[in-house]
């Protein structure tokens, strides 16, 4: 019976017009049908009364989130927590089992663990028909330090919803809805008038018959491909004969994509106070001032802000150059030539590499001590940031320093990179151009020696398609400003130590998190 | 919406209530379903684990109980191999068991379960330090090396589930997964109890007893396996080599142990509440010590560790002792090694002192900022150590101590409160490094010499790193269940006040 009342219930559907409209929109390149599965929330757990208050957030934007993307339609999340929660139904052996019998296709089920200073949000999803069989099919885990940062009602919803958009999108990315095929009287096969399918090609599956149909887990194998034709019939492709009980995958993947870059936009927008050129005219301005008390500003800046990461990072990564850039300025070729003494090609490089740090080269560091404190603070929607968020900024900080636009845009670790490639090339160059001098007595003049110009050329071009690449690379990447450290389910390799009390095992760690 | 309803209501109705009226009935279904004897039973291809809690009296211990048990339900739950018994099992099976005062109550509501493993957590208190003992009783005979009793105790009720749940962790260490054969389909198929949940997954995998087995296609719990060179019965185990990362769960468990620690004992919540105690560490180390030494050689240090604090704070003389000779032998050792005839400041050169001599010189007081920030840290070792608190920076101690150590001999060490181990290295690397400074024109022994300053120095860092802490408040909650045998070399303070030097193994059973 209920099935039967399920199934009825999947064929007339009547979408919001707003959702109508967008999903025509998205589906106008290749002719659909439509109709949704069915999605369950079977609650997000939490114990302390602040982790209540964001499940309940998280749970409501779960809800407004599946009911966005058009791609579910939801068993009322009230009544069945009611319901659950009355009947003891809180393990997920017994959530699977409601699942499979209320025909539900994909089950929501998460937790919120207030650690004090921390949040951490996991949701899992499963997938109860085939090729799922309630198996997890994804799983989101966010990590949210909170710090120094406020987090009121307002905020804490706000960064449920993103949590929620991210989570949902990347269910929807990855969730396989099985679309059986039927005959269609004329001796050929369509699909359900009320499922949702692109015209296109895809696998076809077969179950494999078995004595036991009401088992849980069955064994499928591939039975060739099909086209779906614009006006819904199917047809084998090759050797393919497709049979009635065949079915074929499709998924929401467009609609993931949307929502997340939807939400994307919305945030910045919300969190970026003038992303556009006044601030690139603005850095422009400030980059010498900025560059040159560098590395005084740096290091007061991440005391300030408490970032002591930040500290450690600069102080072990800027060292090098500061003592470049020291030794430049302090033992100037002008002095030695007063003293009529030689001033050689590396004295002449380091003075030349001193005043390009002073200019520009000591940019990124100030940016990056400032810019992390700046989009932490937008991340965590604490009012809308000055300066930050700017892509045209962001270019003319790569162009000008090393890995200044990465370190605007909150990539710390890319920054780096590029910082220490920028000035090893720039360094290679000054010294390539700079002229050594040897005072001869003689003639009480200096003879200059020229560098080669042949690596002068070489370093030169190698430091020109380093913008270019960097450039590209910053226009390409978004700013970090992620509620927290999320973890999605991937596949990973790292070498690893594990340390444990008694022992330490070096090895190598293959890791698929689902 | 209102559009959508007032185009079509029928449609609006079937699509938007229809689903929930469905579920309703699912719903109303679910207690008739759940009393019923055959439902009760544990799902035999998962096996199951009974988890019991012994009831209290006292509220907190209440509270303590239902935490343990469902920290000890998730455990079990995550490594995948003893499915937990659901709460409305437990109260069905508690009706059949008889009476709670009776004897083997407990074994006879697991036995209704017919579970094969049940645990009974009995969670108690004295005073502040709570407790729970954990008894895990096997029902299979080949999970007959489970059986066990372990107990715990901690000041801070939080640690109490999550070391149990570490308890239940470890039980797993190599525990294959054991899967029943549920019945036979076509084509040497089976249908075999274990699925996702176990960490099973789609591929090969060679068994003892049934050859090499293929795993077809997986569900959450069930799977659908081809073992073409055996014919296994119904209810047979097939058993696969996948563990459960015990290992990795563990660690975890210890994070989150840890992490609690710190936020009880950090110096955050014990000696500077209203204050970022990690810009007091840094502005002690680098603006209050060295200004205190300026003003009180060495017992500056230990005036300066007063702006973290400390209530009451007691000099640590053996420390000032050893810093105090330490930095006096720096400003007086070329001195010394030329009869008293060189001059004192090493920017004076003279006839009585050569250039290695010099050279020696100007790096010997070109250190002391170090061994004053040595003596600090020494003499904060100690004031942490009795104030039962843990210094800044603790969560990420690892890292700290190696970035101390690179900068000041032994300086990882001295915050980790090893202090015997931080002065051995402190006297080592200076003692090396001047030695380098005065062969430094020595080629051969010189970089000799430099060579060996370097491999203490890392040998100080990786050290740093990877030694355990001397802080008894974070050991004692943080410390592994597992029977171990470790070194130790301390410096502790007696009852009496007395210092006492302890080197020794320690056997944890």
């Amino acid at each position: 019976m209920l099935p039967l009342i399920i199934s009825k219930r999947t064929v007339v559907q009547k979408m919001p017009m707003v959702s109508t409209l967008v999903i025509m929109l998205v589906l106008s390149i290749s002719p659909a049908f439509a109709a949704r599965p069915i999605a369950a929330m079977a609650g997000i757990e939490a114990k302390s009364p602040r982790g209540a208050q964001v499940s309940g957030m998280l749970a409501e934007r779960l809800s407004a989130a599946l009911r966005l993307s058009g791609a579910f339609d939801q068993i009322d999340r009230a009544l069945l927590a009611d319901h659950l929660s009355r009947y003891g139904c809180d393990a997920e052996a017994c959530l699977l089992r409601f699942a499979r019998t209320a025909g539900v296709s994909l089950l929501l089920h998460g937790r919120v663990d207030d650690r004090g200073s921390a949040l951490t949000i996991e949701l899992e999803a499963y997938g109860i028909d085939a090729p799922y069989f309630g198996k997890i099919l994804y799983r989101y885990r966010a990590e949210l330090f909170q710090g120094t940062a406020v987090l009121a009602a307002r905020e804490l919803s706000l960064i449920c919803e993103e949590h929620a958009v991210r989570a949902l999108a990347g269910v929807l990315s990855r969730f396989r809805l099985p679309v059986p095929l039927i005959e269609d009287g004329g001796g050929g096969f369509s699909i359900q008038g009320d499922v949702r399918v692109s015209a296109g090609e895809y696998e076809l599956f077969r179950p494999v018959r078995s004595a036991r149909e009401d088992d849980v887990v069955r064994t499928v194998e591939r039975a060739g491909r099909v086209r779906i034709e614009d006006n819904g019939r199917v047809v084998g492709i090759g050797p393919a004969l497709p049979r009635a009980g065949d079915y074929m995958l499709t998924g929401f993947q467009d609609e993931a994509a949307r929502m997340a870059d939807l939400h994307l936009a919305r945030k910045e927008e919300a969190v970026f106070q003038h992303p556009g050129y006044s601030d690139a005219i603005l850095a422009v301005i400030f980059s010498a001032p900025a560059s040159a008390s560098m590395p005084i500003m740096a290091p007061l800046g991440y005391y300030h802000y408490g970032d002591f990461e930040g500290l450690s990072l600069w102080a072990a990564n800027a060292a090098p150059w500061l003592y470049l850039e020291a030794s430049g300025l302090l033992r100037r070729p002008n002095d030695l030539r007063k003293e009529k003494r030689d001033v050689s090609r590396e004295t002449a490089a380091r003075y030349n590499f001193g005043l390009y740090m002073l200019c520009a080269g000591g940019l990124p560091l100030f940016v990056d001590a400032f810019a992390h404190q700046y989009l932490r603070d937008a991340s965590l929607y604490q009012g809308a940031q000055p300066v930050i968020g700017g892509n045209p900024t962001a270019v003319y900080l790569s162009m000008v320093s090393g890995g200044g636009g990465h370190f605007y845009k909150g990539h710390r670790l890319w920054g780096y990179f590029y910082f220490h490639i920028n000035n090893a090339l720039v360094y290679s160059a000054l010294r390539e151009y700079s002229s050594a001098q040897r005072y001869d007595p003689g003639t009480d003049s200096y003879r200059k020696s020229k560098g080669d110009t042949g690596r002068l050329r070489v370093y030169l071009g190698a430091l020109g398609a380093l913008k270019i690449i960097e450039v590209a690379h910053v226009l390409s990447v978004g700013h970090s400003i992620s509620a927290g450290r999320v973890r999605e389910e991937r596949f990973s390799i790292a070498p690893d130590l594990i340390i444990d009390e008694n022992e330490i095992t070096p090895g190598l760690r293959m890791t698929y998190r689902f | 919406m209102l559009t959508a309803m007032t185009m079509n209501p029928a449609g609006y109705i079937q699509s938007r209530i229809a689903p929930s009226l469905a579920a309703f009935m699912v719903l109303a279904m679910l207690p008739g379903a759940m009393v019923r004897a055959a439902e009760i039973r544990v799902n035999p291809p998962s096996g199951g684990v009974a988890v019991f809690v012994l009831p209290s009296a006292d509220p907190a211990l209440g509270a303590l109980g239902i935490e343990s048990g469902a920290a000890l339900r998730d455990a079990f739950d995550r490594c995948g191999r003893f499915l937990p018994v659901e709460e409305h099992q437990l109260r069905w099976a508690f009706r059949g068991a008889g009476s709670p005062t009776e004897d083997d109550f407990y074994g006879r509501a697991a036995r209704l379960l017919d579970v094969d493993l049940y645990v009974v957590v009995a969670p108690s208190r004295m005073g502040e330090i709570y407790g729970a003992a954990m008894r895990v009783v096997p029902r299979r005979g080949d999970l007959a090396h489970l059986e066990r009793v372990v107990r715990f105790e901690s000041r801070i009720m939080v640690n109490i589930p999550l070391r149990l749940a570490k308890a239940a962790a470890l039980l797993h260490e190599g525990l294959p997964v054991s899967a029943p054969v549920i019945a036979r389909l076509e084509f040497e198929r089976y249908l075999i109890g274990a699925g996702q949940w176990h960490g099973l997954s789609a591929g090969t995998f060679p068994t003892r007893d049934h050859g090499a087995i293929e795993v077809l296609v997986t569900g959450r719990y069930e799977s659908v396996a081809r073992i073409p060179s055996a014919k296994p019965g119904i209810e047979s185990k097939i058993v696969i080599p996948v563990y459960p990362d015990v290992r990795g769960r563990s660690r975890r468990y210890g994070a989150r142990i840890s992490e609690n620690t710190i936020a009880r004992y950090g110096a955050d919540s014990t000696l500077l509440k209203n204050t970022d105690p990690r810009k007091r560490y840094i502005e002690g180390a680098c603006i209050i010590n060295p200004g205190g030494n300026a003003c009180l050689p060495v017992y500056g240090a230990f005036l300066a560790t007063g702006y973290l604090g400390f209530r009451d704070p007691k000099a640590d003389a053996p420390g000032l002792a050893i810093s105090g000779s330490m930095l006096a032998l720096q400003l007086s050792l070329p001195s010394f090694l030329t009869g008293f005839s060189a001059h004192f400041f090493p920017w004076e050169r003279d006839g009585d002192k050569t250039r290695d001599m010099q050279r020696l010189q100007a790096v010997m007081w070109a250190t002391t900022p170090l061994t004053v920030s040595a003596a600090y840290f020494d003499q904060l070792a100690v004031q942490f150590s009795r104030a039962g608190a843990l210094p800044p920076f603790f969560e990420d101690r690892d890292a700290f101590a190696a970035l101390c150590s690179a900068v000041v001999p032994g300086g990882g060490q001295f915050y980790k409160g090893r202090r015997l181990t931080g002065w051995g290295f402190f006297i080592s690397e200076m003692a090396l490094g001047a030695c380098s400074a005065y062969y430094f024109d020595d080629r051969g022994r010189g970089r000799l010499l430099l060579a060996a300053l370097g491999t203490v120095k890392l040998a100080d860092i990786a050290s740093a790193f990877f030694m355990r802490t001397g802080y008894d408040v974070y050991n004692r909650e943080t410390a592994d269940d597992r029977a171990s045998l470790l070194p130790f070399l301390q410096m502790r303070e007696m009852p009496g006040g007395e210092d006492v030097m302890m080197l020794g193994m320690s056997y944890r059973p």
